[in-house]
């Protein structure tokens, strides 16, 4: 058992979940009946590979089965990024929010192909295949509004402003990333795997005639500044109009600091499992 | 040809067994019928999306959660293609959508009521489903063949959603005592509207859609067939019906015509339901909130990277 790579796959399986959760509030609710169904693709391909990585947890002997893991814990013992449990918004947000995650889900996907837990490896490789859809899925929305009409445009431009500055919360480095690192159970630290996902992002933003300003805003906001109290903290938040960013920092999810939007999300998600402690369903 | 010998031959070709295509003449009372019965099937299926979504986020376990989102979006998909047969028939989704949400159109009256909790979700996927399951099998052999062939693919799915409300009620029923309940109350809320859904006796002197087989069997039978089928499994299961309550009767699980108050389901068909206004409020929102995307979608764009 390695503390290290339990705290990895927690963080990894944790942002799934909640990303996942978030975008299955979609499921039946969607702005238009095709894309309802394409995206609860979406959000049951993240639960599942929660459920994947939750289930190697387990394997390490760190609960005894992955729906504890997921829904038997206290909100401070959640690792996802701040980003993922916030409110989906209008479908800009939800857009944005999917793109940002999927591309950076993508680059740490690529990284952790060569793992040196060779579970999450083989893991990860299932994973991209799936994830491929998803970029593809969101690149091609992108597109179209990037194209399309002014105002979903412009929408889609204050969503990105904010998204993007919350996405920094996704490469917040993992505590006991060192020994992660050491132990070759992460291929790259997250401040290497963060650059990569900017030049990505920045490249499309550019294909897409989508407006510089919206990636330039990301390095004041998302620098890591160090707190009074020692722990490092977002340097500056710039959430956009409309979006459903609280002022409230884009880090410290990987610590198990949450945002207000993530207590109620936890009691409403976890609502049924702590009914009935140990029950089965 | 004049309009009354076309419609003397169409009566004929129903009468004997035929089936009717879109682009086949059809009396304008038939077309009218049809349309509004599929469009009020395409409207069920996307407001039955809606109690179920609302007990989503409170799964209790990673399993349950993928395939509860598994079975709303099939319903969002027959949806897709309810609305689609309905569509050859004259009027436009956007249409459709439209008087929806305006409250001009129908849904079925079991997506009127709220949901409070995981014993609703068995109550739908096994009670409901399989209440759906019995109208939509007789429908197979409806006089309208577009409608039979996107059903025969509605049915199959219907078929799994069934086994998986079985399946969550069974593990309520064999759990603790508090999910028993949960099961107890979502059956005691559900029971009445249950009963309802299959509506009351049908006129078959004037009911057009019977006279020309678009439906095969009447309300009566229909309801008959679902509580033989499934009031000795609740039974079995120990769990106790509220009014109406059925009774043994000669080999038939019967409900009591006189035993059954219509009046809720009189306020659900003019869209006053205990969650009529908010849940078709709710679409409301996110349709008008969303004008630019339908802008997005209509906008030439070519997929070339």
């Amino acid at each position: 058992m390695s503390d290290s790579l339990a705290a990895l796959l927690t963080a990894l399986a944790d942002d799934e979940l909640i990303i996942g959760h978030r975008h299955s509030e979609w499921t039946g609710f969607a702005p238009h009946i095709e894309e309802d169904v394409a995206f609860s693709s979406i959000a049951q391909d993240e639960i599942g590979h929660a459920a994947a990585y939750y289930t190697r947890l387990s394997q390490l002997g760190h609960a005894s089965d992955a729906d504890r893991l997921a829904l038997g814990k206290d909100t401070v013992d959640y690792r996802n990024a701040i980003i993922c449990e916030r409110p989906n918004g209008d479908w800009s947000y939800t857009l944005a929010r999917h793109w940002l995650y999927d591309a950076a889900d993508s680059v740490r996907l690529e990284a952790l192909e060569s793992s040196a837990d060779h579970e999450l490896a083989a893991l990860a490789t299932k994973m991209r295949r799936e994830e491929r859809y998803h970029l593809l899925h969101a690149d091609t929305w992108m597109k179209r509004v990037a194209a399309g009409p002014v105002e979903g445009r412009t929408l889609l431009i204050t969503s990105l402003g904010s998204a993007f500055a919350e996405s920094a919360g996704l490469f917040e480095p993992i505590v006991e990333e060192e020994a992660a690192i050491e132990a070759g159970w992460l291929p790259a630290p997250s401040h290497e795997l963060r650059a990569r996902f900017l030049a990505r992002t920045a490249e499309s933003l550019e294909d897409w005639g989508l407006p510089a300003e919206v990636h330039a805003g990301l390095d004041r906001s998302a620098e890591f500044v160090a707190s009074s109290s020692g722990d490092l903290i977002a340097g500056r938040d710039r959430p956009g109009k409309d979006s459903p960013v609280a002022s409230h920092g884009a880090l410290g999810g990987r610590r198990g600091h949450h945002s207000e939007d993530f207590k109620s999300l936890w009691d409403d998600m976890t609502s049924t499992y702590r009914s009935n402690p140990g029950a089965a369903w | 040809m004049t309009y009354e010998d076309k419609l003397a031959r169409f009566n004929a070709h129903i009468d004997g067994g035929g089936k009717v295509e879109a682009s086949d003449f059809m009396p304008d009372d038939y077309r009218r019928g049809v349309l509004k019965f599929i469009e009020m099937h395409a409207n069920s299926e996307i407001m039955g999306a809606l109690p179920e979504r609302e007990c989503l986020p409170q799964a209790p376990t990673l399993l349950r959660k993928m395939s509860l989102a598994a079975k709303i979006q099939d319903e969002v998909g027959h949806a897709q293609l309810l609305y689609r047969v309905a569509e050859d028939l004259g009027k436009s989704r956007s249409a459709m959508y439209e008087d929806l949400l305006a409250g001009k159109s129908k849904f079925h009256n079991v997506f009127h009521y709220p949901v409070q909790h995981w014993g609703d979700v068995a109550i739908i996927g096994w009670l409901i489903d399989g209440a759906a399951l019995v109208t939509q099998a007789a429908l197979l052999d409806s006089s309208y063949a577009p409608y039979t062939r996107v059903l025969k693919r509605i049915c199959s799915e219907e078929q799994l959603h069934l086994r998986h409300g079985e399946h969550i009620t069974l593990m309520l029923a064999s759990g603790t005592e508090s999910q028993r309940d949960l099961f107890q109350d979502a059956l005691s809320r559900w029971w009445l509207p249950i009963i309802h859904f299959f509506g009351p006796r049908s006129n078959v002197e004037k009911d057009l859609l019977l006279r020309w087989k678009v439906k095969t069997r009447t309300n009566e039978d229909l309801r008959q067939e679902f509580l033989d089928r499934y009031v000795p499994k609740v039974l079995e299961l120990g769990f106790m019906f509220p009014s109406p309550v059925p009774v043994e009767s000669t080999g038939h699980w019967i409900v009591k015509d006189q035993d059954i108050d219509w009046a809720p389901l009189e306020a659900v068909k003019k869209n006053r339901g205990p969650e009529t206004t908010r849940r078709l409020a709710a679409r409301r929102d996110v349709y008008d909130r969303h004008r630019w995307v339908r802008e997005v979608l209509a906008a030439p764009f070519t997929y070339a990277a």
